[in-house]
Formats: C-alpha cells, sequence, structure tokens
C-alpha cells in the first residue's frame, strides 16, 4: 500500500470528479490501481492522469471518493495490471461513459509519442459529457449521445463512419457491450486492445474473481488485445460468491 | 507418481484459495505444468466472503482474509463438470462441524479423486477453529472419512501449540494424508490512514516469510505419523519444493507465489525441480524424507 494525499479535486461532469494526488505513482496508461478508504471499502480505479483518478459515484465506495477534499488520505496498491501497448503512428480512441478516463491519459501519451490520434466519445446525454476538451489537447475529438443532446444522436458507432480511414492501432473502454460493438464493427481489420472491467478482491492475481475464460483480468488485463478474449466477453462475469452470471 | 492414493503427474499442486474458482484456469495451470489441483474451500451455501481489502501486500507475502467466499457446491460442481483434466482434482471443503463437513464430502466425492478437509474454520457455536482442537479434528476427520469414497487429506493450521498432536489426530480419524500449513494468523494496521488494512481486521500471512514455519511442520509432523505429508508454505522454486521435500513432504501445494510470478511461475519451479532431480540422478520419491530419515 502506498500513502497518498489529495492534492487536487476537479469536478468533471454531474457526479463525476478527478482527484490528483501528492505523488505521481508512474502508472501507465490502461494501468488501475486499488484504492482504499478506511472504514469504507476499496476498488479498483483506473489512471487518468499518472497522478490521478476520474470517479463516478454510483456506489458506496466511489462515492466517499468522489467526496475526497484537499488534503484527505487514502492508500492504493498499484499501480496494478498490464497497460495499453503503445505502437504505431495513428490511433483510434473509442470510449464510452467513465470508461473515457483511462483514454484521456492514452491519449496524452499517445500524443507525446507524436502519433496521430482520433477520439470518438459516447454518452447517455449532454450533462455526462467530460473530458472532450481534454481530449481535445491531443488530437480530434466526436462525440455521440443516446438523446442526441450534443454530438452526434446514437450510440458511439455511430461515429465510425466520420472517422473512416486507417489507424495503426484502436483502442476502446467503457461499457462491455459498447466494445463488442466496436470489435465487431472494426471487423478486425485494425489490431484492438480493450479495457475490461470485472469485480476484483484481490487485484493481485490470486482470488480469482476476476476470471474470464482462464484470463485474470487483473494480471493478465485490464487491457486486452480483442483477438485474445474468449466467448464470456460481453457476456458473462463473476458475482462476489465467484460464481458465473450473465453479465 | 501416488501420494496416499491420489495419482500426481508431479508433487506441484495448486493449494486451496489462491485461483481455484474455474476450470478454464484449472486447465491453464495444468498446462503450465501443475501435477494436481486442490480447489477454493467449497461450503454447502453459496457465501460472499469480506469485502476488500481481503488481500493486502505485506513483507515477505501477503495478509488475506476472504472470508472462504465459494459459490456454494451445487453451482460448484457445474463448474467442475466443465473441466477435463489429466491431473487429478482435489475438492477442498469446509463446514462448521462434522455433521456438515461429512455431507460436503458425500455430496463432492463423486466428482473428485480426493477431498482436502480445510480445518481452520470456525466450529459451530465456538470461537476456535475445529483445526486448533485434537477432539474437534479427530471426529471431523472420522465423520469425513466415513462419507468419503475417495481419499481424504486434513488440512492443518499452523496457529497451535503442538502440530504433531492435531496431526495425530487426523491419523486416528482416518485421514489419508495431511497437508500443512494453512495461513499463519496476523494482521496490519495502515498508519497513514490510522486502520487496520484488512476489512476483517486480521487475517493470515502466506508467502515466502511462512516457508520456515511451514517446514518445521512438515519436519515435526514427520517425525509423529505413518501418512503422507503434503507440505505448505512460501513455496516459490524448485529450490523450495526440493527443501520441503527433504523434511518429510511427498508432495507441496502452491499459492501466493503465482500472484507474485504468475501462472507462468509454476514451470519454472516444475522445470527447477526436474533439473535438480536429473543433476543429482534422483526421483521426487527418493528426494521425499531424505534429510528427515538422517535423524
Ligand atoms: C480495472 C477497473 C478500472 C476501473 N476504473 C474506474 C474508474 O476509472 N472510475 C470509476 O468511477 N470506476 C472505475 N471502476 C469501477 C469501480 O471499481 C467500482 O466498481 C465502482 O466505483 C462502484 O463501486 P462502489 O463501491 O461505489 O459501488 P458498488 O456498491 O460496488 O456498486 C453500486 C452499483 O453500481 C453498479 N456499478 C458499478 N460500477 C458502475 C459504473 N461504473 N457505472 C454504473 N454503475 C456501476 C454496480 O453494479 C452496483 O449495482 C473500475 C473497475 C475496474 C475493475
Ligand atoms: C488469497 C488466499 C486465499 C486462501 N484461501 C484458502 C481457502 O479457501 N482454503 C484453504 O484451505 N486455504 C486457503 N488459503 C491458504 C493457502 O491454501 C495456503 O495454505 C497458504 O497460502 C500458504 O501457502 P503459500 O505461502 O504458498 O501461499 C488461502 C491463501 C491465500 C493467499
Ligand atoms: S482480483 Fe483477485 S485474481 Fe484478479
Amino acid at each position: 500500500m502506498r500513502d497518498l494525499v489529495v492534492r487536487a479535486v476537479v469536478p468533471e461532469a454531474p457526479g463525476v470528479v478527478t482527484l490528483r494526488f501528492d505523488e505521481d505513482l508512474g502508472a501507465l496508461p490502461g494501468q488501475f490501481g486499488m484504492f482504499w478508504l478506511a472504514g469504507v471499502g476499496q476498488r479498483p480505479m483506473s489512471f487518468s492522469f499518472s497522478d490521478g483518478i476520474t470517479v463516478k459515484a454510483v456506489g458506496p465506495v466511489s462515492q466517499a471518493l468522489s467526496s475526497l477534499g484537499v488534503g484527505d488520505r487514502l492508500s492504493v496498491d498499484g499501480p496494478l495490471g498490464r497497460p495499453f501497448s503503445i505502437e504505431g503512428s495513428s490511433a483510434l480512441l473509442v470510449g464510452g461513459g467513465f470508461g473515457v478516463a483511462p483514454l484521456r491519459f492514452l491519449a496524452e501519451r499517445c500524443n507525446e509519442e507524436g502519433m496521430d490520434v482520433r477520439t470518438l466519445l459516447g454518452f447517455r446525454c449532454k450533462d455526462d459529457v467530460f473530458f472532450e476538451h481534454e481530449l481535445a489537447r491531443f488530437g480530434d475529438v466526436y462525440v455521440a449521445t443516446e438523446d442526441g443532446s450534443c454530438g452526434e444522436r446514437g450510440l458511439v458507432t455511430c461515429l465510425f463512419s466520420a472517422v473512416s480511414g486507417t489507424y495503426d492501432r484502436a483502442y476502446t473502454c467503457g461499457p462491455e457491450r459498447m466494445m463488442a460493438a466496436v470489435r465487431d464493427a472494426l471487423g478486425g481489420a485494425i489490431p484492438l486492445q480493450v479495457s475490461l472491467e470485472r469485480y476484483m478482491k484481490c487485484g493481485r492475481g490470486l482470488c480469482g474473481s476476476c476470471e474470464m475464460d482462464g484470463l485474470l483480468v487483473c494480471k493478465d488485463g485490464p487491457v486486452f488485445d480483442a483477438a485474445q478474449l474468449g466467448p464470456s466477453f460481453g457476456t458473462a462475469k463473476r458475482d462476489k460468491t465467484g460464481r458465473r452470471v450473465p453479465l | 507418481m501416488n501420494v496416499a492414493g491420489i495419482p500426481l503427474k508431479n508433487p506441484l499442486i495448486l493449494c486451496s484459495g489462491v485461483l481455484g474458482i474455474s476450470s478454464a484456469l484449472f486447465a491453464r495451470l495444468e498446462k503450465a505444468g501443475m501435477g494436481g489441483i486442490v480447489t477454493k474451500s467449497i461450503s454447502l451455501r453459496p457465501t460472499e466472503g469480506y469485502p476488500p481489502p481481503t488481500v493486502v501486500p505485506v513483507a515477505g507475502g501477503v495478509l488475506n482474509a476472504m472470508g472462504l467466499p465459494n459459490p456454494g457446491v451445487d453451482a460448484f460442481l457445474e463448474e467442475v463438470g466443465e473441466a477435463s483434466l489429466s491431473i487429478p482434482l482435489i475438492i477442498s471443503v469446509f463446514g462448521t462441524d462434522a455433521k456438515e463437513v461429512a455431507a460436503m464430502v458425500d455430496r463432492v466425492s463423486p466428482y473428485c479423486d480426493a477431498v482436502e478437509l480445510n480445518l481452520s474454520c470456525p466450529h459451530a457455536g465456538g470461537l476456535l477453529a475445529i483445526g486448533q482442537n485434537p477432539c474437534l479434528v479427530r471426529s471431523v476427520v472420522a465423520s469425513a472419512a466415513r462419507a468419503a469414497t475417495v481419499p481424504v487429506v486434513a488440512k492443518l493450521t499452523p496457529n497451535v501449540t503442538d502440530i504433531t498432536e492435531i496431526g495425530k489426530a487426523a491419523e486416528e480419524g482416518g485421514a489419508d494424508a495431511v497437508s500443512a500449513i494453512n495461513t499463519v494468523r496476523g494482521m496490519a494496521i495502515d498508519i497513514h490512514q490510522a486502520y487496520p488494512v484488512l476489512s476483517n481486521v486480521s487475517g493470515g500471512l502466506s508467502g515466502p516469510a511462512v516457508k520456515p514455519i511451514g517446514m518445521k511442520c512438515v519436519w515435526d509432523l514427520a517425525g509423529a505419523i505413518e501418512i503422507p505429508i503434503i507440505g505448505i508454505g512460501g513455496i516459490s522454486s524448485g529450490g523450495d519444493v526440493v527443501e520441503y521435500l527433504m523434511a518429510g513432504a511427498s508432495a507441496v501445494e502452491l499459492g501466493t507465489c503465482l500472484g507474485s510470478g504468475g501462472i507462468e511461475q509454476v514451470t519454472a519451479i516444475r522445470d527447477g525441480l526436474d533439473a535438480w532431480c536429473s543433476a543429482r540422478h534422483t526421483t521426487y520419491e527418493a528426494l521425499s524424507r531424505s534429510v528427515r530419515d538422517k535423524f
């Protein structure tokens, strides 16, 4: 465990905040940490900055993390897991919901490597949109919302026609069914990496709770080559008892 | 090799609780070189376990308090049905009294090559673990042995004054083998947040730090009982396996090293062990007790 103190809190959208810490953890894009608040709980969170995370308040732990203020203490086990592999000279990034968080960090690094970066973002509505301007610093950004209140109306895959062309690499993070749709839409034409989420109890390849088709999301992932994934991708997960249930 | 009627491919067995939840992982571990598999400890009903933090790294290993999460015997046997393994599958079971343990053993026997009894679970109504009381160990093992149609391995806790007393009780109860050790009681406080790190406050230590404790338990048991001993605790290299075999173990179980080294670590350990055996022109069986018998 590493000791952290909150250095800055940045509201991104209703219920979404970025926490920046007093220490750079040397994380790579795609890696996560097991963030722990004493007396509340511990959850995996992807790095959206090498010294920060972006949290959406959906339950007890994420709510407590979201209400931290400057100077508050927390702890982290990490950085953990396999990062995105940054290769080639052009990249297509596809994000949905709070899956956009790790893509910000990825876009920043791709940009530093001199890559041409294009990002597609999908949200439910205008209020949910975040990191649009942040990501625009690293390349072109296209937005879609399900209700059409911002950008194109529809799911993120409806933006594909706007950015047709060739890319060396594609990366996606967001709701799993969205990522499965992205994989299907790309049809294997571009090497695709996906960042997955599963219930994690240890984050260290010991408990097996994050297992899918023999892969450990915490240790073999959370970033996988789409071609590596088995039938559980987009369809099945394990609950807290370890039982396999529909996603 | 055959240990207590369990036809192991080699002396390396996956320990209970580490990764042993998925048939796809069993297959991956077999491919990596594991000689046998012990599953997560299974109970009659599903259990969610404790909320995270449940595993925390400490100097020399990890502390864990998972709370024995498992999908319950019915769902787990479905999972086992999907496995097609050519190495033995040993199902670990637990229960709060002799009757419940026997019911579990009866239920899982047709689906496995052996059962391992996790005796580190608190006894119904009592604070102490079953495995800390020789009388309870004798009676629980005896009911399990009566219910079983496959070999029964009794897994011992090191959190006792004299482990040989417990080992003898398991042998008298009719165990075909014992395995030792389960985790060593421990805890940690995070001084930055001024709070115990594990959600359950305390838990069990595993990893390299417990190897000398496991070694001493195996050494002592080898001088006290006749049934085979499976050595557990802090193994992370082929040399560590050799050490346990020399002390009196017939086989070993691996756990925490799979977290630090990944599943590939199994291959490195197996290759290290095999290289050692061929360089010394010896076998797994000949190595077992080779140093213990000098005393
Ligand atoms: C590798 C990895 C990276 C992650 N990165 C981030 C991150 O960068 N930012 C972040 O906010 N979260 C992230 N998460 C999710 C996070 O770990 C928690 O699952 C989430 O914050 C909910 O925890 P909780 O205790 O607040 O709520 P819980 O009580 O655990 O969940 C409350 C309810 O919300 C649902 N839920 C869980 N996650 C979400 C979600 N993301 N959106 C909507 N509903 C949800 C649950 O199914 C449950 O019904 C990541 C998870 C993984 C595995
Ligand atoms: C995360 C974790 C979970 C465990 N769960 C169980 C369990 O369910 N049943 C059991 O008998 N032992 C359990 N153990 C103990 C191990 O089987 C083993 O006895 C102990 O970890 C020592 O071996 P090691 O140092 O190689 O890990 C668990 C250990 C760890 C680290
Ligand atoms: S979270 Fe425990 S193995 Fe991945």
